[in-house]
């Protein structure tokens, strides 16, 4: 019953994720993992939610977790951490920042 | 009957295309938006910014809206920049973002102290960085 509760939270945060309410997303995909530790699907789509709320790190872990799992959703899984940590290892973009900066100041 | 989820198709949606990006635009947007009240001019701002940081219109639209909506913690915001040295670069533009209105709030203030809690940049380099911010600004 516990999974059919997961799963059924999974859909709310669907819902609020199209929306573009990562926060309540985020909420309910944690439930989700609380009620249902296995629910591969429920890890990623957490992670999508982290991601858009600008929380990367706590991303990945649930992508790592996700992967270890090795449900249906660990290839996406691997994908999407892949990718995170290809960002987050890049060069850090300073000069970017300080155009921005000089946009700020402008403004 | 066993439940499951299915994955998708494709990947597409599940992130932000722009990681760092998307941290330090709902910073910048946290201190613009400290007063709580949404001004359109400071969404102007903040679009601008956007697309500066290279990141489409569509994608920062919805960051925003969810921004001003459910408000980040600044301090695990500054906890995602890998780089010390570029943790101090998005200070310093938090701090000149802080004085684009005008003068610095107590509210800016709070939410830039906590993202200098949360980048570990101690007291006096934080406000030396304020204070730079602020001759930048023309407010010293």
């Amino acid at each position: 019953m516990d999974v059919q509760d997961a799963i059924q939270l999974t859909l709310q945060g669907q819902e609020a994720m199209q929306l573009g309410q990562y926060e309540e997303a985020a909420r309910a995909y944690h439930e989700a993992i609380r009620l249902a530790p296995r629910l591969d699907g429920a890890y990623f789509q957490y992670a999508s939610a982290l991601l858009w709320r600008g929380l990367p790190n706590e991303a990945l872990t649930a992508l790592d977790r996700c992967v270890a799992l090795a449900g249906p959703w660990r290839d996406h899984a691997s994908g999407l951490a892949a990718s995170v940590r290809a960002q987050l290892g890049a060069p850090p973009k300073k000069s970017k920042w300080a155009s921005i900066k000089g946009k700020v100041l402008r403004a | 009957m066993t439940a499951r989820l299915d994955p998708p198709a494709s990947l597409d949606g599940a992130a932000p295309t722009l990681i760092m990006e998307t941290v330090v635009l709902r910073f910048l947007a946290r201190v613009i938006h400290a007063d709580g009240v949404v001004d359109p001019r400071e969404v102007k701002i903040l679009l601008d910014v956007a697309a500066g940081l290279e990141m489409g219109e569509e994608e920062a639209r919805r960051i925003l809206a969810d921004e001003l909506h459910r408000t980040s913690d600044a301090a695990a915001l500054a906890r995602q920049i890998p780089d010390a040295d570029e943790r101090l670069t998005v200070y310093s533009l938090g701090c000149a973002m802080a004085y684009a209105e005008g003068t610095l709030g107590d509210e800016e203030q709070a939410i830039l102290d906590a993202f200098a809690r949360g980048a570990g940049i101690d007291a006096t380099a934080a406000s030396e960085i304020l204070a730079d911010a602020a001759r930048e600004a023309g407010h010293d």
